[in-house]
């Protein structure tokens, strides 16, 4: 394969896994986030980009592990508790980097770091890649962390719309807000079949 | 590889991972907050909706909450 | 005697409570991901359920008889790892008995390590209580949740495809399928349900549901409220007025 057949394949697999296999509408990792975080936007961004972050980071530490440590030992049965690990200790090391380095990052993702350790984005996407090669990996990794940031600004920002609008008393708030996930979901099914 | 050594190595492996995990934690836990950072609250539109007990905000957030429901 | 009665009746409201007033998907609003992930057919949720309860139930046991040697600072640390022997013990025993559940489920039996109700039991309860009071708790959560995803399953599998089949996953079981929205070349199934979008449309109407019963409580509560507020002021005033004629009477005499 050249370089360009391999760059437009990567290309391919970043929107396939951002778009269509979108992570929180279709594949339903991440919900507990994207229903909790997701009231108002300046909140749902900084969540965001926290767990793109986190999920490329965690896609790049836990491949090698899995592929040079786990597989050679003959211990692919541990993964799950590895990577559970592997991904805390990495939350809590970035958390520490930016409180000691960066008050301006601290500020706007504070809050949101620990939260991340039990994203279940952040665990699926590792446990998806042990069956998948370097590239692919890595291509699910960011094409499923941008699918999340997407979807959870484009959310926030009906959410709010959606704060103003006379809504029957018992649907407000969480009930409308699946109903809208729901509509979004089905814009997503459109897109089935368009990256083969 | 005899039995044994499948044990010793995975036992390893995640005594090292459980160490570097339980030492980042402390540190993270002990770290000062930066300065000019004191005052970030938890929103409290968003607290009520979400109970995630490991939150770093549940217990804040949930004690003043109750302290209010007392008043 | 009566102490035995009132811890049996603990033990009860331990149990009960989870399953219906404090249910962790419908009210508490966790463990959503797999809630949605996995109802596409009954028996996948039903396995789901059963897995969740088995990590649910050892980890509370094993937490709270640990409670007294784990160090505060390293609580949470300990309970991933107590949750994830768990979770791997659950994954290597259904790959082994049942591997068409293992392949349904996927990678949600692997989430189960993130599910924020297995750890939210853990530091909420777990640590605090006894070993017998943990196990009711965190059987009663595991079958309130088992429950529940499977009534989502039950409306997604009949509305997606207009049957409800078992023994296609519990394999032990004989393979029945029953025909319900679909029967001598009528198909009313919608299979809009079988899809992601479905699970959101029956999660939300559910929650709509609920918010009707959960508005009146929170209206019954607020009338009650507003009228001890007004009985109170009531009374209030009473005293007022009577404290009022007294020194008027006082005054009124003091004048004589």
């Amino acid at each position: 394969m050249s370089a360009t057949n391999v760059v437009t394949a990567f290309i391919l697999a970043v929107f396939s896994y951002m778009l269509i296999n979108n992570v929180v509408l279709t594949r339903f990792y991440g919900i507990c986030p994207y229903l909790g975080v997701s009231t108002k936007v300046k909140s749902s961004v900084g969540m965001g980009v926290a767990v793109v972050f986190v999920i490329c980071l965690a896609a790049l530490v836990c491949y090698p592990i899995y592929h040079f440590v786990l597989i050679p030992a003959g211990l692919g049965f541990l993964d799950t508790i590895v990577y559970i690990l592997v991904i805390a200790s990495l939350v809590q090391l970035v958390g520490l980097f930016i409180k000691k380095y960066s008050p301006s990052l601290y500020k706007s993702l504070g809050i949101y770091l620990p939260l991340i350790t039990t994203n279940c984005a952040v665990l699926g996407v590792v446990q998806e890649n042990n069956a998948l090669d370097f590239g692919m990996s890595m291509a699910n990794a960011l094409g499923t962390s941008l699918g999340f940031l997407v979807m959870i600004v484009l959310f926030s920002t009906i959410r709010e719309r959606l704060n103003a609008y006379d809504a029957p008393k018992n649907w407000k708030g969480l009930p409308i807000a699946l109903i809208t996930a729901a509509i979004m979901a089905m814009a997503i099914m459109g897109l089935t079949g368009m990256i083969a | 590889m005899p039995k044994w050594a499948y044990i010793v190595i995975s036992v390893a492996i995640i005594l090292i991972l459980a160490v570097t995990f339980i030492v980042s934690f402390v540190l993270y836990r002990k770290t000062p907050v930066p300065k000019g950072c004191e005052e970030v609250q938890p929103d409290p539109n968003l607290c009520p909706s979400c109970s995630k007990e490991d939150c770093t905000w549940f217990e804040e957030y949930h004690k003043e909450n109750s302290k209010g429901d007392n008043k | 005697m009566a102490t035995n009665t009132i811890a049996r009746s603990q033990h009860k409201e331990n149990f009960l409570n989870p399953i219906w007033k404090a249910n962790p998907l419908f009210i508490l609003l966790l463990g959503t991901c797999p809630a949605l992930g996995v109802t596409t057919t009954v028996e996948n949720a039903i396995g789901m359920g059963i897995l969740f309860t088995f990590v649910l139930v050892g980890s509370s046991v094993l937490v709270s008889l640990l409670r007294k040697i784990i160090p505060e600072e390293i609580e949470t640390p300990a309970f991933i790892l107590i949750i994830a022997t768990f979770v791997t013990i659950v994954k290597m025993l259904s790959e082994a008995f049942l591997p068409e559940l293992y392949s349904g489920l996927g990678v949600f039996i692997s989430l189960l390590v993130v599910n924020c109700i297995v750890l939210g039991r853990a530091e909420a309860f777990a640590k605090k209580n006894g070993v017998l009071d943990s196990l009711l708790d965190a059987l009663g959560n595991g079958v309130g949740y088992l429950l529940a995803i499977t009534s989502i399953a039950l409306i997604r599998e009949i509305l997606g495809t207009g049957t409800i089949t078992f023994g296609a996953v519990f394999t032990f079981l004989p393979k029945i399928v029953l025909p319900i929205l679909k029967f001598d070349g009528v198909d009313l199934s919608i299979p809009l349900f079988a899809k992601p979008a479905g699970a959101f449309i029956v999660f939300g109407v559910i929650e709509a549901i609920i918010g009707v019963f959960t508005l009146r409580k929170a209206e019954k509560e607020a009338a009650a409220k507003r009228e001890a507020i007004l009985a109170a002021q009531k009374a209030k005033a009473a005293a007022l007025a009577a404290e009022k004629a007294k020194t008027a009477e006082a005054a009124g005499k003091e004048d004589k």
